[in-house]
Protein backbone atom coordinates (compact mmCIF):
# COMPACT_ATOMS: atom_id res chain seq x y z
CA UNK A 1 0.00 0.00 0.00
CA UNK A 2 1.43 2.96 -0.93
CA UNK A 3 1.28 6.15 0.79
CA UNK A 4 1.52 9.94 -0.30
CA UNK A 5 3.67 12.28 1.16
CA UNK A 6 2.46 14.58 3.45
CA UNK A 7 1.24 17.80 2.42
CA UNK A 8 3.30 20.81 3.03
CA UNK A 9 1.90 22.82 5.93
CA UNK A 10 -0.09 25.50 4.93
CA UNK A 11 0.78 29.02 5.42
CA UNK A 12 -1.79 29.55 8.21
CA UNK A 13 -0.29 26.33 9.87
CA UNK A 14 3.06 27.75 9.26
CA UNK A 15 1.92 31.64 10.94
CA UNK A 16 0.14 30.03 13.83
CA UNK A 17 3.19 28.62 14.83
CA UNK A 18 5.68 31.67 14.02
CA UNK A 19 3.39 33.65 16.25
CA UNK A 20 3.62 30.70 19.51
CA UNK A 21 7.42 31.29 18.68
CA UNK A 22 8.61 28.93 16.21
CA UNK A 23 11.64 30.70 13.76
CA UNK A 24 11.84 28.12 11.90
CA UNK A 25 8.13 28.46 10.75
CA UNK A 26 9.14 32.06 10.32
CA UNK A 27 11.54 31.45 8.64
CA UNK A 28 9.66 28.81 5.84
CA UNK A 29 7.23 31.56 5.41
CA UNK A 30 9.67 34.34 4.66
CA UNK A 31 11.18 31.49 1.95
CA UNK A 32 7.69 30.88 0.48
CA UNK A 33 6.82 34.22 -0.04
CA UNK A 34 10.25 36.34 -0.17
CA UNK A 35 10.18 36.43 -4.01
CA UNK A 36 7.00 37.83 -3.79
CA UNK A 37 7.42 40.24 -1.73
CA UNK A 38 10.69 41.25 -3.63
CA UNK A 39 9.33 41.69 -6.49
CA UNK A 40 5.91 43.63 -5.33
CA UNK A 41 8.24 45.86 -3.17
CA UNK A 42 10.30 46.49 -6.78
CA UNK A 43 7.25 47.28 -8.37
CA UNK A 44 6.25 50.06 -5.53
CA UNK A 45 9.76 51.30 -5.41
CA UNK A 46 11.09 50.84 -9.21
CA UNK A 47 14.54 49.82 -7.07
CA UNK A 48 15.94 46.29 -6.06
CA UNK A 49 17.88 47.43 -3.46
CA UNK A 50 15.25 49.59 -1.82
CA UNK A 51 13.20 46.57 -2.80
CA UNK A 52 15.88 44.34 -0.90
CA UNK A 53 15.87 46.52 2.27
CA UNK A 54 12.01 46.63 2.42
CA UNK A 55 11.60 42.78 1.98
CA UNK A 56 13.70 42.35 5.51
CA UNK A 57 11.51 45.31 6.75
CA UNK A 58 8.05 43.82 5.55
CA UNK A 59 8.41 40.84 7.12
CA UNK A 60 10.00 42.80 10.02
CA UNK A 61 6.71 44.59 10.40
CA UNK A 62 4.91 40.97 9.77
CA UNK A 63 6.24 40.18 12.90
CA UNK A 64 6.21 43.05 15.10
CA UNK A 65 1.81 43.23 14.19
CA UNK A 66 1.30 39.40 14.91
CA UNK A 67 -1.63 39.64 16.80
CA UNK A 68 -3.24 41.52 13.47
CA UNK A 69 -6.28 39.06 12.60
CA UNK A 70 -5.97 40.57 9.18
CA UNK A 71 -3.19 38.10 8.05
CA UNK A 72 -5.01 35.19 9.20
CA UNK A 73 -7.75 36.08 6.26
CA UNK A 74 -5.22 35.30 3.75
CA UNK A 75 -1.02 35.38 4.77
CA UNK A 76 0.62 36.93 1.52
CA UNK A 77 -2.42 39.32 0.45
CA UNK A 78 -1.92 40.34 4.25
CA UNK A 79 1.64 40.59 4.20
CA UNK A 80 1.48 42.54 0.57
CA UNK A 81 -0.46 45.22 2.14
CA UNK A 82 2.38 45.64 4.49
CA UNK A 83 4.48 45.81 1.86
CA UNK A 84 2.19 48.78 0.37
CA UNK A 85 2.45 50.52 4.06
CA UNK A 86 6.10 50.06 4.46
CA UNK A 87 7.04 51.00 0.88
CA UNK A 88 4.86 54.42 1.28
CA UNK A 89 6.52 55.08 4.70
CA UNK A 90 9.81 53.63 3.91
CA UNK A 91 11.71 56.37 6.05
CA UNK A 92 10.46 55.46 9.11
CA UNK A 93 9.80 52.00 8.90
CA UNK A 94 13.64 51.59 7.77
CA UNK A 95 13.94 53.33 10.73
CA UNK A 96 12.10 51.35 13.00
CA UNK A 97 14.02 48.48 12.28
CA UNK A 98 17.23 49.96 11.70
CA UNK A 99 18.79 48.52 14.58
CA UNK A 100 18.13 44.59 13.86
CA UNK A 101 18.95 45.28 9.82
CA UNK A 102 22.33 46.48 10.94
CA UNK A 103 22.67 42.65 12.20
CA UNK A 104 22.73 42.21 7.93
CA UNK A 105 25.52 41.45 6.16
CA UNK A 106 26.33 45.31 4.82
CA UNK A 107 25.42 44.75 1.47
CA UNK A 108 22.56 43.77 2.03
CA UNK A 109 21.96 47.60 3.46
CA UNK A 110 24.82 49.57 1.17
CA UNK A 111 23.23 48.98 -2.10
CA UNK A 112 25.32 49.82 -4.71
CA UNK A 113 27.00 47.02 -7.01
CA UNK A 114 25.03 44.19 -5.64
CA UNK A 115 21.54 45.39 -7.01
CA UNK A 116 23.32 43.58 -10.43
CA UNK A 117 21.29 41.21 -11.12
CA UNK A 118 21.94 38.52 -14.09
CA UNK A 119 20.24 38.57 -17.64
CA UNK A 120 18.29 35.28 -16.30
CA UNK A 121 16.87 36.31 -13.18
CA UNK A 122 16.87 32.68 -12.31
CA UNK A 123 20.24 32.97 -11.73
CA UNK A 124 21.87 34.13 -9.12
CA UNK A 125 23.41 37.76 -9.24
CA UNK A 126 27.20 38.43 -9.48
CA UNK A 127 27.40 41.25 -8.24
CA UNK A 128 30.64 42.10 -10.26
CA UNK A 129 29.27 41.45 -13.89
CA UNK A 130 28.64 44.78 -15.36
CA UNK A 131 26.03 43.02 -17.50
CA UNK A 132 23.68 42.61 -14.52
CA UNK A 133 23.98 45.77 -13.36
CA UNK A 134 23.28 47.38 -16.75
CA UNK A 135 20.45 44.61 -16.82
CA UNK A 136 18.67 45.99 -12.61
CA UNK A 137 19.84 49.54 -14.38
CA UNK A 138 17.41 48.66 -17.28
CA UNK A 139 14.62 47.00 -14.98
CA UNK A 140 14.71 50.20 -12.94
CA UNK A 141 14.40 52.76 -15.51
CA UNK A 142 11.50 50.80 -16.81
CA UNK A 143 9.62 50.72 -14.05
CA UNK A 144 9.90 53.95 -13.08
CA UNK A 145 8.18 55.10 -16.09
CA UNK A 146 5.23 52.50 -15.37
CA UNK A 147 5.12 54.30 -12.21
CA UNK A 148 4.94 57.74 -13.03
CA UNK A 149 1.99 56.66 -14.81
CA UNK A 150 0.46 54.43 -12.60
CA UNK A 151 0.83 57.25 -9.64
CA UNK A 152 -1.42 59.48 -11.63
CA UNK A 153 -4.32 56.68 -11.20
CA UNK A 154 -7.10 57.75 -8.24
CA UNK A 155 -5.70 55.48 -5.10
CA UNK A 156 -8.21 53.24 -5.12
CA UNK A 157 -7.54 51.99 -8.70
CA UNK A 158 -3.47 51.55 -7.74
CA UNK A 159 -4.30 49.42 -5.07
CA UNK A 160 -6.48 46.98 -6.96
CA UNK A 161 -3.88 46.89 -9.68
CA UNK A 162 -1.14 46.79 -7.47
CA UNK A 163 -2.52 44.11 -6.09
CA UNK A 164 -4.16 42.13 -8.74
CA UNK A 165 -1.13 42.26 -10.96
CA UNK A 166 2.37 43.30 -9.53
CA UNK A 167 1.59 41.35 -6.12
CA UNK A 168 -0.25 38.36 -8.21
CA UNK A 169 -3.38 38.29 -5.91
CA UNK A 170 -6.98 36.35 -7.03
CA UNK A 171 -9.46 38.99 -7.09
CA UNK A 172 -10.78 37.07 -4.31
CA UNK A 173 -7.64 37.70 -2.37
CA UNK A 174 -7.35 41.17 -3.10
CA UNK A 175 -10.83 41.45 -2.04
CA UNK A 176 -10.65 40.21 1.44
CA UNK A 177 -7.25 42.09 1.99
CA UNK A 178 -8.77 45.56 0.78
CA UNK A 179 -12.51 44.13 2.57
CA UNK A 180 -14.13 45.64 -0.67
CA UNK A 181 -16.29 43.04 -2.62
CA UNK A 182 -14.87 40.68 -5.61
CA UNK A 183 -17.18 42.61 -8.25
CA UNK A 184 -15.52 45.91 -6.94
CA UNK A 185 -12.10 44.34 -7.57
CA UNK A 186 -13.52 43.59 -10.95
CA UNK A 187 -14.45 46.68 -11.90
CA UNK A 188 -11.82 48.72 -10.41
CA UNK A 189 -9.35 46.76 -12.11
CA UNK A 190 -11.38 47.28 -15.23
CA UNK A 191 -11.53 51.17 -15.03
CA UNK A 192 -7.68 51.28 -13.87
CA UNK A 193 -6.60 49.32 -16.61
CA UNK A 194 -8.22 51.43 -18.95
CA UNK A 195 -6.90 54.58 -17.08
CA UNK A 196 -3.43 53.21 -17.21
CA UNK A 197 -3.97 52.82 -21.29
CA UNK A 198 -5.34 56.13 -21.66
CA UNK A 199 -2.46 57.63 -19.44
CA UNK A 200 0.38 55.63 -20.86
CA UNK A 201 -0.90 57.11 -24.75
CA UNK A 202 -1.08 60.67 -23.33
CA UNK A 203 2.50 60.36 -21.93
CA UNK A 204 3.48 58.52 -25.03
CA UNK A 205 2.18 61.12 -27.20
CA UNK A 206 3.97 64.35 -25.45
CA UNK A 207 7.70 61.61 -25.13
CA UNK A 208 10.45 63.13 -26.98
CA UNK A 209 11.64 61.01 -29.63
CA UNK A 210 13.07 57.78 -27.82
CA UNK A 211 16.50 56.84 -27.83
CA UNK A 212 17.70 53.94 -29.96
CA UNK A 213 17.96 50.99 -28.43
CA UNK A 214 15.92 52.12 -25.12
CA UNK A 215 12.12 51.38 -24.45
CA UNK A 216 9.55 54.55 -25.32
CA UNK A 217 8.11 55.73 -22.05
CA UNK A 218 5.28 54.39 -21.33
CA UNK A 219 5.17 51.76 -24.38
CA UNK A 220 2.69 49.28 -24.35
CA UNK A 221 2.07 46.62 -25.62
CA UNK A 222 -2.06 46.05 -27.13
CA UNK B 1 1.79 35.93 -14.64
CA UNK B 2 -1.11 37.45 -12.61
CA UNK B 3 -4.07 34.84 -11.72
CA UNK B 4 -6.40 37.21 -12.81
CA UNK B 5 -5.63 36.71 -16.08
CA UNK B 6 -5.34 40.26 -16.98
CA UNK B 7 -2.27 41.63 -18.59
CA UNK B 8 -1.31 44.83 -17.52
CA UNK B 9 -0.69 47.69 -20.29
CA UNK B 10 3.15 47.40 -19.77
CA UNK B 11 5.36 44.36 -19.64
CA UNK B 12 6.66 44.33 -16.14
CA UNK B 13 10.58 43.88 -15.96
CA UNK B 14 11.03 40.18 -14.78
CA UNK B 15 10.58 38.61 -11.65
CA UNK B 16 13.96 38.42 -9.75
CA UNK B 17 15.07 36.60 -6.90
CA UNK B 18 16.68 37.59 -3.70
CA UNK B 19 20.53 36.81 -3.90
CA UNK B 20 20.42 33.71 -2.07
CA UNK B 21 22.99 34.92 0.47
CA UNK B 22 21.10 38.02 1.45
CA UNK B 23 17.65 35.68 1.65
CA UNK B 24 19.97 33.05 3.67
CA UNK B 25 20.73 36.35 5.92
CA UNK B 26 17.68 37.50 6.10
CA UNK B 27 16.29 34.40 7.41
CA UNK B 28 18.07 33.68 9.78
CA UNK B 29 17.80 37.36 11.05
CA UNK B 30 13.97 36.91 10.83
CA UNK B 31 14.48 33.44 12.82
CA UNK B 32 16.51 35.36 15.54
CA UNK B 33 13.57 37.85 15.64
CA UNK B 34 11.04 35.42 16.79
CA UNK B 35 13.42 33.34 18.82
CA UNK B 36 14.26 36.46 21.06
CA UNK B 37 10.49 37.55 21.16
CA UNK B 38 9.16 39.04 24.27
CA UNK B 39 7.08 35.97 26.12
CA UNK B 40 4.37 38.50 27.41
CA UNK B 41 3.16 38.77 23.81
CA UNK B 42 1.77 35.24 24.70
CA UNK B 43 -1.28 35.98 27.11
CA UNK B 44 -4.13 34.25 25.74
CA UNK B 45 -6.33 36.99 26.41
CA UNK B 46 -5.41 40.54 25.76
CA UNK B 47 -5.11 42.76 29.01
CA UNK B 48 -3.48 46.55 29.78
CA UNK B 49 -0.83 47.16 32.24
CA UNK B 50 -1.94 48.09 35.80
CA UNK B 51 -0.95 51.10 36.82
CA UNK B 52 -0.29 52.01 40.27
CA UNK B 53 0.76 54.64 42.61
CA UNK B 54 4.80 54.95 42.64
CA UNK B 55 6.19 54.21 46.04
CA UNK B 56 9.77 54.67 45.74
CA UNK B 57 11.24 53.73 49.43
CA UNK B 58 14.87 52.96 48.89
CA UNK B 59 17.21 55.26 51.09
CA UNK B 60 19.32 56.96 49.45
CA UNK B 61 18.15 56.67 46.32
CA UNK B 62 14.66 58.58 45.86
CA UNK B 63 14.33 60.69 43.31
CA UNK B 64 11.96 63.05 44.33
CA UNK B 65 10.81 64.16 41.26
CA UNK B 66 9.18 60.88 40.17
CA UNK B 67 6.21 61.59 38.34
CA UNK B 68 5.31 57.94 37.53
CA UNK B 69 6.02 54.29 38.12
CA UNK B 70 4.67 51.38 35.30
CA UNK B 71 4.54 48.22 36.20
CA UNK B 72 4.89 45.68 33.57
CA UNK B 73 2.58 42.60 32.95
CA UNK B 74 4.61 39.70 32.08
CA UNK B 75 3.13 36.37 31.28
CA UNK B 76 3.77 33.28 32.45
CA UNK B 77 4.39 31.04 29.71
CA UNK B 78 3.88 27.97 32.35
CA UNK B 79 0.34 28.64 32.76
CA UNK B 80 -2.50 28.85 30.31
CA UNK B 81 -2.17 32.96 30.80
CA UNK B 82 -4.07 33.34 34.07
CA UNK B 83 -1.33 33.78 36.00
CA UNK B 84 0.53 37.27 35.57
CA UNK B 85 4.24 38.38 36.84
CA UNK B 86 4.72 42.03 37.95
CA UNK B 87 8.03 43.71 37.15
CA UNK B 88 8.50 46.89 38.30
CA UNK B 89 10.74 49.37 36.55
CA UNK B 90 12.07 52.63 37.82
CA UNK B 91 9.96 56.10 37.87
CA UNK B 92 10.01 58.91 35.45
CA UNK B 93 12.11 61.29 36.39
CA UNK B 94 10.41 65.34 36.38
CA UNK B 95 11.79 66.83 33.24
CA UNK B 96 12.38 63.82 31.33
CA UNK B 97 9.36 64.54 29.41
CA UNK B 98 9.42 68.36 29.32
CA UNK B 99 8.88 69.85 25.90
CA UNK B 100 12.96 70.68 25.66
CA UNK B 101 14.03 74.00 24.51
CA UNK B 102 17.23 74.65 22.15
CA UNK B 103 20.24 73.42 23.88
CA UNK B 104 22.99 74.86 21.92
CA UNK B 105 23.57 77.63 24.57
CA UNK B 106 23.55 76.16 27.47
CA UNK B 107 25.68 72.97 26.72
CA UNK B 108 28.53 75.39 25.13
CA UNK B 109 28.33 76.84 27.98
CA UNK B 110 28.67 73.34 30.08
CA UNK B 111 31.10 72.37 28.00
CA UNK B 112 33.20 75.38 29.10
CA UNK B 113 32.77 74.48 32.45
CA UNK B 114 33.94 70.76 31.32
CA UNK B 115 37.38 72.25 29.85
CA UNK B 116 37.88 74.03 32.96
CA UNK B 117 37.88 71.99 35.55
CA UNK B 118 40.36 70.53 37.41
CA UNK B 119 41.73 67.93 35.26
CA UNK B 120 42.81 65.57 38.50
CA UNK B 121 39.04 65.43 39.56
CA UNK B 122 39.12 63.28 36.13
CA UNK B 123 42.00 61.46 35.40
CA UNK B 124 44.71 59.82 37.69
CA UNK B 125 47.19 56.50 37.43
CA UNK B 126 44.78 54.70 39.06
CA UNK B 127 41.11 54.97 38.83
CA UNK B 128 37.97 53.75 38.99
CA UNK B 129 34.89 54.23 37.07
CA UNK B 130 31.26 53.56 38.93
CA UNK B 131 28.02 53.09 37.25
CA UNK B 132 24.58 51.92 39.03
CA UNK B 133 22.70 50.69 36.05
CA UNK B 134 19.15 48.89 35.51
CA UNK B 135 17.37 47.70 32.30
CA UNK B 136 14.23 46.68 31.40
CA UNK B 137 14.82 43.05 30.70
CA UNK B 138 11.88 41.25 31.79
CA UNK B 139 12.74 37.32 31.83
CA UNK B 140 10.41 34.60 32.85
CA UNK B 141 12.39 31.03 33.71
CA UNK B 142 14.86 30.57 30.78
CA UNK B 143 13.44 33.16 28.91
CA UNK B 144 14.18 36.15 26.96
CA UNK B 145 14.65 39.73 27.41
CA UNK B 146 12.28 41.96 26.21
CA UNK B 147 14.71 44.41 24.40
CA UNK B 148 16.40 41.95 22.01
CA UNK B 149 19.83 41.49 23.16
CA UNK B 150 19.88 43.80 26.04
CA UNK B 151 22.49 42.43 28.60
CA UNK B 152 21.54 40.61 31.94
CA UNK B 153 22.77 43.51 34.02
CA UNK B 154 20.15 45.31 36.06
CA UNK B 155 17.19 43.04 35.02
CA UNK B 156 14.05 43.50 36.52
CA UNK B 157 14.02 41.13 39.82
CA UNK B 158 13.16 37.44 37.99
CA UNK B 159 12.41 35.13 40.83
CA UNK B 160 10.68 32.57 38.93
CA UNK B 161 11.27 29.08 38.91
CA UNK B 162 7.68 28.09 39.02
CA UNK B 163 4.93 29.44 38.62
CA UNK B 164 3.94 32.18 38.92
CA UNK B 165 6.84 34.33 38.26
CA UNK B 166 6.99 38.11 40.49
CA UNK B 167 8.92 40.46 39.72
CA UNK B 168 7.74 43.42 41.74
CA UNK B 169 11.21 44.84 42.17
CA UNK B 170 13.95 47.13 40.60
CA UNK B 171 17.35 45.90 41.47
CA UNK B 172 20.37 47.41 39.65
CA UNK B 173 23.53 46.71 39.53
CA UNK B 174 26.81 47.98 40.96
CA UNK B 175 29.40 48.43 39.01
CA UNK B 176 33.13 49.21 39.64
CA UNK B 177 35.71 49.10 36.43
CA UNK B 178 39.09 49.95 38.27
CA UNK B 179 42.04 50.88 35.54
CA UNK B 180 45.36 49.47 37.50
CA UNK B 181 48.72 51.69 36.86
CA UNK B 182 49.95 48.30 34.83
CA UNK B 183 47.22 48.27 32.64
CA UNK B 184 44.72 45.38 33.72
CA UNK B 185 41.12 46.56 34.60
CA UNK B 186 39.87 44.90 37.65
CA UNK B 187 35.85 44.97 37.01
CA UNK B 188 33.69 43.80 39.69
CA UNK B 189 29.46 43.95 39.77
CA UNK B 190 27.13 43.53 43.04
CA UNK B 191 24.13 43.54 42.64
CA UNK B 192 22.01 46.52 44.32
CA UNK B 193 19.68 47.10 46.52
CA UNK B 194 16.15 45.84 45.15
CA UNK B 195 13.66 49.20 45.48
CA UNK B 196 9.73 48.36 45.43
CA UNK B 197 7.85 51.08 43.19
CA UNK B 198 4.52 49.81 44.05
CA UNK B 199 3.22 48.79 46.84
CA UNK B 200 2.11 45.36 45.79
CA UNK B 201 5.74 43.24 46.24
CA UNK B 202 6.29 40.16 46.51
CA UNK B 203 9.06 38.91 50.12
CA UNK B 204 10.32 36.56 47.56
CA UNK B 205 11.84 39.58 45.93
CA UNK B 206 14.06 39.78 48.83
CA UNK B 207 16.16 37.08 47.19
CA UNK B 208 17.67 39.80 45.34
CA UNK B 209 20.56 40.40 47.78
CA UNK B 210 22.19 43.45 47.96
CA UNK B 211 25.53 43.13 47.80
CA UNK B 212 25.81 39.66 45.93
CA UNK B 213 28.91 39.79 43.35
CA UNK B 214 28.27 39.20 39.99
CA UNK B 215 31.22 39.54 38.84
CA UNK B 216 34.74 40.18 40.08
CA UNK B 217 37.50 39.42 37.62
CA UNK B 218 40.92 41.25 36.79
CA UNK B 219 40.94 41.76 33.05
CA UNK B 220 44.93 41.70 31.76
CA UNK B 221 45.95 45.11 29.98
CA UNK B 222 43.85 44.96 26.36
CA UNK B 223 41.53 42.67 27.93
CA UNK B 224 38.24 44.37 27.71
CA UNK B 225 37.48 44.95 24.01
CA UNK B 226 35.95 48.20 23.24
CA UNK B 227 34.23 49.37 20.15
CA UNK B 228 35.57 52.57 20.60
CA UNK B 229 38.73 54.04 19.66
CA UNK B 230 41.33 53.85 22.83
CA UNK B 231 42.00 57.42 22.53
CA UNK B 232 38.80 59.66 21.84
CA UNK B 233 39.37 62.84 20.03
CA UNK B 234 38.79 66.12 21.87
CA UNK B 235 37.70 68.16 18.61
CA UNK B 236 34.29 67.63 18.56
CA UNK B 237 33.48 66.93 14.77
CA UNK B 238 36.20 64.10 15.32
CA UNK B 239 34.69 63.04 18.63
CA UNK B 240 31.61 62.66 16.74
CA UNK B 241 32.87 60.36 13.81
CA UNK B 242 34.49 58.21 16.28
CA UNK B 243 30.97 57.66 18.35
CA UNK B 244 29.22 57.14 15.04
CA UNK B 245 31.53 54.64 13.62
CA UNK B 246 30.53 52.28 15.83
CA UNK B 247 26.27 52.94 14.54
CA UNK B 248 27.13 52.96 11.15
CA UNK B 249 23.33 52.35 10.79
CA UNK B 250 22.16 55.00 12.52
CA UNK B 251 19.24 56.52 11.31
CA UNK B 252 19.19 59.20 14.33
CA UNK B 253 23.07 60.34 14.77
CA UNK B 254 21.86 62.13 17.75
CA UNK B 255 20.34 59.60 19.35
CA UNK B 256 23.46 57.06 18.54
CA UNK B 257 25.49 59.79 20.34
CA UNK B 258 23.58 59.83 23.51
CA UNK B 259 23.87 56.05 23.68
CA UNK B 260 27.42 56.44 22.87
CA UNK B 261 28.02 58.31 25.24
CA UNK B 262 26.67 56.21 27.53
CA UNK B 263 28.86 53.47 26.46
CA UNK B 264 31.96 55.11 26.47
CA UNK B 265 31.36 57.14 30.06
CA UNK B 266 29.92 53.54 31.46
CA UNK B 267 33.19 52.21 30.43
CA UNK B 268 36.44 54.31 30.64
CA UNK B 269 37.00 57.71 32.48
CA UNK B 270 36.52 60.85 30.44
CA UNK B 271 39.08 63.67 30.66
CA UNK B 272 37.86 67.26 30.52
CA UNK B 273 38.65 67.55 27.10
CA UNK B 274 36.45 65.01 25.84
CA UNK B 275 34.19 65.72 27.97
CA UNK B 276 34.15 69.53 26.89
CA UNK B 277 34.32 68.06 23.18
CA UNK B 278 30.94 65.45 23.64
CA UNK B 279 28.89 68.71 25.08
CA UNK B 280 29.99 71.00 22.05
CA UNK B 281 29.24 68.07 19.84
CA UNK B 282 26.17 68.27 21.15
CA UNK B 283 25.51 71.09 20.83
CA UNK B 284 26.00 71.26 17.47
CA UNK B 285 23.94 68.30 16.84
CA UNK B 286 20.07 68.33 15.26
CA UNK B 287 17.69 67.26 17.56
CA UNK B 288 19.18 67.92 21.17
CA UNK B 289 17.39 69.96 23.55
CA UNK B 290 17.77 71.04 26.92
CA UNK B 291 14.96 69.45 29.21
CA UNK B 292 15.91 71.57 32.42
CA UNK B 293 17.13 71.48 35.79
CA UNK B 294 16.55 67.52 37.07
CA UNK B 295 17.26 66.03 40.37
CA UNK B 296 18.64 62.20 39.55
CA UNK B 297 18.54 59.26 40.99
CA UNK B 298 21.14 59.58 43.94
CA UNK B 299 19.70 63.12 45.00
CA UNK B 300 22.18 65.44 42.91
CA UNK B 301 20.80 68.16 40.28
CA UNK B 302 21.41 68.12 37.27
CA UNK B 303 20.91 69.65 33.98
CA UNK B 304 19.16 67.31 31.06
CA UNK B 305 19.45 67.00 27.78
CA UNK B 306 17.55 64.95 25.51
CA UNK B 307 16.59 63.60 22.00
CA UNK B 308 14.16 61.61 20.56
CA UNK B 309 14.09 58.63 18.46
CA UNK B 310 12.10 55.45 16.98
CA UNK B 311 15.39 53.94 15.46
CA UNK B 312 15.07 51.20 17.78
CA UNK B 313 11.84 50.59 16.75
CA UNK B 314 9.87 52.26 19.76
CA UNK B 315 9.45 55.55 20.36
CA UNK B 316 11.91 56.01 22.69
CA UNK B 317 13.39 59.85 24.79
CA UNK B 318 17.64 59.40 25.23
CA UNK B 319 18.08 61.96 27.90
CA UNK B 320 21.71 62.52 29.36
CA UNK B 321 22.28 64.71 33.09
CA UNK B 322 25.04 66.84 33.31
CA UNK B 323 26.67 68.53 36.68
CA UNK B 324 26.56 72.00 35.98
CA UNK B 325 29.54 72.51 38.60
CA UNK B 326 31.75 70.38 36.71
CA UNK B 327 30.39 69.73 32.91
CA UNK B 328 30.58 66.14 33.68
CA UNK B 329 28.16 63.46 32.93
CA UNK B 330 25.94 62.43 35.86
CA UNK B 331 23.00 59.81 33.84
CA UNK B 332 21.91 58.53 30.97
CA UNK B 333 18.29 57.39 30.35
CA UNK B 334 15.92 55.99 28.09
CA UNK B 335 12.17 56.75 28.21
CA UNK B 336 9.95 54.65 26.02
CA UNK B 337 7.16 57.48 25.27
CA UNK B 338 4.65 56.18 22.55
CA UNK B 339 4.03 52.89 21.20
CA UNK B 340 5.97 50.46 23.69
CA UNK B 341 5.11 47.10 20.82
CA UNK B 342 5.63 43.85 22.34
CA UNK B 343 6.44 45.26 25.85
CA UNK B 344 3.20 45.50 27.26
CA UNK B 345 4.12 48.35 29.51
CA UNK B 346 2.35 51.71 29.38
CA UNK B 347 4.62 54.48 28.30
CA UNK B 348 5.76 56.91 29.91
CA UNK B 349 7.83 54.03 31.34
CA UNK B 350 11.72 54.35 32.00
CA UNK B 351 13.41 51.40 29.91
CA UNK B 352 17.07 51.92 31.36
CA UNK B 353 19.00 54.13 33.58
CA UNK B 354 22.88 54.54 34.05
CA UNK B 355 24.05 56.64 36.70
CA UNK B 356 27.42 58.10 36.63
CA UNK B 357 28.89 57.61 40.24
Amino acid sequence: MSSLPAAPPDDQHLWSRARRGDPAAFGELFTRHSTVVYNYCFRLTGSWKTAEDLTSVVFLEAWRKRDDVAAEAGFVPWLLSLAGRVARNSTRAVRRHRRLLAKLPPAVIAGGAEDAAPPDPSVPADPADPADAAARADDERHMRQVLRVFRRLPKQEQEVLALCVWGERTYAEAAVALGIPVGTVRSRLARARAHMERLTEAATTKTAEPQPGSRPEGAHHT
Amino acid sequence: MSSTGLDLAFALPPRRDLPADRRDAMRRLLEDAVATRPHGRLLATPRRPRLRPAMWPAVGMVAASAVAAAVLVVGNLGSDGADTAYAATPPVLAAELAMGQPAGAELRSLATTASQAHAELYTTADVTVSTESWLLTVTETGGQPAEGAAPAEGAAANLALGAPAVTSAVVPVLREQRFLADGSVHVRETQGEARFPTADWSEADGTATPGAVLLDETFPAGGLASGYPESLAADPAALRAQLLAVWPQAGDPAAALFQSLNEVASTRVLDTSVQAAALTMLADEPGVVALGEITDRRGRTAIAFGTDSDDSGLDRRHVLMVDPRTGRLLGYEEVLTGDTGALDVEAPVVAQYTVFL
